[in-house]
């Protein structure tokens, strides 16, 4: 449906964007990985025809948009990370404005925030001014404004960054019944891990302007089939004991995450008893270790070096 | 689309109480503030007792004896009829006592800051800014002197009680102008000029004053209602291109050209929106003017014209406004007009004092400056002046609405690779 080919994006002397290729068929999800200065938002502003790109092509139905995007913007719908909504009008009233400017007939349009608001589920609160809304309320508005003319695209760029878990789950939620029920095609970026691998059946990892990874989460996973993920779980960091467990052939990663410690080891080595005598050395109380396949997450670090939200 | 646009404007401005403040509550207050307070100077105003001269003139001349004195005289000369018929024209229409007594009395300009007391007896020293004595036979002399080229012995005296004070150079300056009226007259006389016909045309004594304020005059309110409207309408012009830069900012302005409308129609908004927000804000506040401070203009059909032409203007710098903020991506350049630039143009174009009072340079540059060129076409239309005496800031108005256009365009030239 939509085809990304050797997409790049020169700011004078940086390359913000190298050779990007993705694509997206129709009805499914995609998730964008990667951390700050990736060049996500880049790739998004190229694919949604707001930033021409330096060289490459993005394609609708085997068609170039960059000449005339018309047809794509017809079709897609954009959330931002930024809440682009007037703070001063209602919620309806932002509804009805972005309807008016994508030139929907009145009476279709009143119809339309309707159902709009009822999948956000702010009908309630419809006729509130957006700046008295709580973040996640916002969020959601935010999301509406991309669905208010039926789009079968739409690209969200980490819709769910600064809310409350509840808010979040609300999103998540919506997206994939947007994705099961109308079979909307999404890109999905997003700094959490868990929101991707619940959401989207393919990802694109990005880092450094390019796409270093990508397909079906197993896909994915597998990159790390040959690596076991040692969780050691300890009462309190001890900077000589880390350092000590780095040291340790055959260690290729290793990751904190307040007082969990994740070492990246080849499958075949046995590492217990080693870790066992240098908690041990350096009194280093040990409340559980347990050994897992790599997740995403781990994935991406051994991919980039950096944690997603780093 | 237009309409939603302008629509969502007028709402985000109508909610946010600082914008509401700035736009239309500051300028009034300024006019009631500017208009009381620099009433009093700009109009002589009866309460300005700085400017009030006391004038006793010490009246010992019969000029109405001495005019019909010189009448039979004339009659009972030997000159032939038509000469006499000329003398007795030019005596009855020149009587420079009651003629400057009259207009002392009679001239609104003149009542406001002098205060005559008229007596043929001494008076106490210090109770007068001045005293003027007229002395006996006076009439007589000057009638001798106008028609006959005799010398005159009787002359005014004027005393001021301070030479240094203002009162006092104010009744000089009175004295002097009479004194070049009556010149005039003798000069006339001289000339065989009919001044039965002449006088009426220029009233004598302070007849050019006079011709000056056949035309509707211009009060402190007048002033500053159209002074503070000229220079905040610029205000609702640097508002609404903040607005448009928000937009950009939180994405807005992206989310539009999404919805396949392009920049130049989102720019077409901005210009529309500035409009009709600036011309709700004028009407509001000539309306306000009008119904507590009586502002009221002598042709509404003009009055109209210029405010199309000022809402033009407003728009028009809007849009050059937001283009200029889009291109260099800085929020600092509405700021900057708000801060700076209208300040500036609203002191050249003479909205806080009337820059014509220097004269030179700066008198020009204000009459041809976007605010001053609009105060002077209003300031012409509220006296009553005819079209054509304003297509001069007419022209100065659209020129400066095509410059900024124009300019607007130039910046919004799609850079490569730009969003804009």
């Amino acid at each position: 449906m939509l085809e990304v080919i050797d997409l790049s994006k020169q700011f004078k002397q940086t390359k913000v964007v190298n050779s990007v290729n993705l694509y997206l068929e129709k009805g499914e999800t995609v998730g964008l990985l990667g951390p700050n200065g990736a060049g996500k938002s880049t790739t998004i502003s190229m694919i949604s025809s707001l930033l021409k790109p330096s060289s490459g092509d993005v394609r609708l139905h085997n068609e170039s948009i960059l000449r005339t995007p018309e047809k794509l913007r017809k079709i897609l719908g954009v959330v931002p990370q930024e809440i682009a909504l007037y703070m001063e009008l209602t919620a309806r009233e932002n509804l009805v404005f972005f309807g008016k400017m994508h030139r929907i007939p009145t009476k279709l349009l009143q119809t339309r925030v309707d159902e709009v608001l009822d999948i956000i589920g702010l009908k309630d609160r419809q006729k509130d001014l957006v700046k008295t809304f709580s973040g996640g309320m916002k969020r959601r508005l935010n999301i509406g404004v991309a669905l208010i003319h039926s789009p079968e695209i739409i690209i969200m760029d980490e819709p769910t960054v600064g809310i409350d878990p509840q808010s979040r789950n609300h999103i998540l939620e919506t997206v994939k019944r947007l994705n099961e029920e109308q079979n909307i095609t999404v890109l999905y970026t997003s700094h959490y891990m868990e929101e991707v691998e619940f959401l989207c059946k393919r990802i694109y990892i990005m880092d450094h302007g390019e796409v270093i990874a990508s397909g079906s989460k197993e896909e994915i996973k597998n990159i790390l089939s040959a690596e076991t993920a040692i969780n050691i779980h300890i009462e309190m960091i001890k900077h000589p004991f880390v350092e000590r467990l780095r040291d340790l052939p055959n260690v290729q990663h290793l990751s904190i995450n307040q007082t969990t410690i994740t070492l990246i080891i080849p499958r075949e080595v046995q590492l217990l008893k080693d870790i066992f005598r240098l908690a041990e050395e350096h009194q280093v109380n040990v409340l559980a270790v347990n050994i897992e396949t790599p997740s995403l997450e781990d994935v991406f670090l051994h991919l980039t070096g950096r944690k997603l939200r780093d | 689309m237009f309409f939603h646009m302008v629509k969502k404007e007028i709402l985000m401005i109508w909610r946010r109480p600082r914008e509401l403040v700035v736009l239309l509550l500051m300028p009034f207050i300024l006019i009631t503030i500017l208009g009381s307070a620099l009433g009093a100077i700009m109009d002589g105003g009866e309460d300005s007792s700085s400017l009030q001269a006391k004038l006793l003139v010490l009246l010992k001349d019969d000029s109405v004896k001495a005019q019909q004195e010189k009448i039979s005289e004339i009659n009972g000369s030997s000159l032939s009829l038509e000469e006499k018929q000329l003398k007795i024209a030019t005596v009855s229409s020149i009587d420079p006592v009651a003629a400057f007594i009259n207009e002392l009395q009679e001239n609104k300009e003149l009542k406001k800051i002098v205060t005559v007391t008229i007596t043929d007896k001494e008076a106490k020293k210090g109770e007068y800014s001045g005293i003027l004595t007229i002395p006996s036979g006076f009439t007589e002399q000057f009638y001798h002197k106008l028609l006959d080229g005799k010398e005159m012995s009787a002359t005014w005296s004027f005393k001021e009680e301070d030479s240094t004070s203002l009162s006092a150079t104010v009744l000089k300056d009175i004295l002097e102008s009479y004194q070049q009226e009556l010149s005039y007259a003798k000069t006339a006389a001289d000339l065989n000029i009919d001044l039965s016909q002449e006088s009426q045309r220029n009233e004598p004594v302070f007849g050019s004053m006079e011709s000056i304020t056949k035309k509707k005059e211009v009060d402190a309110f007048a002033y500053y209602a159209i002074g503070m409207c000229a220079m905040f309408v610029f205000y609702v012009a640097s508002t609404v291109a903040g607005f448009a830069f928000q937009q950009k900012e939180d994405y807005m302005y992206q989310r539009i050209l999404l919805a396949n409308v392009s920049p130049y129609t989102f720019f077409l908004g901005i210009f529309v929106s500035a409009f009709f927000l600036s011309f709700i804000q004028l009407h509001l506040l000539f309306g306000l003017s009008a119904v507590i401070y009586g502002v009221v203009f002598s042709s509404f059909i003009q009055y109209f014209l210029v405010t199309i032409l000022l809402n033009i203007l407003a728009a028009s710098f809007a849009v050059f406004a937001a283009a200029l903020a889009f291109r260099t991506d800085s929020r600092s350049v509405p700021t900057l007009f708000t801060n700076l630039l209208i300040p500036i143009l609203a002191f050249i174009g003479g909205s806080y004092f009337d820059l014509s009072a220097i004269g030179g340079f700066m008198e020009k540059l204000g009459e041809y400056s976007p605010v001053g060129a609009t105060i002077t076409a209003y300031i012409k239309v509220y006296q009553g002046y005819n079209i054509l005496d304003i297509t001069g800031q007419i022209e100065a108005i659209l020129l400066f609405s095509g410059a900024l256009l124009l300019g607007a365009f130039a910046l919004l030239m799609r850079k490569r690779g730009a969003i804009i």
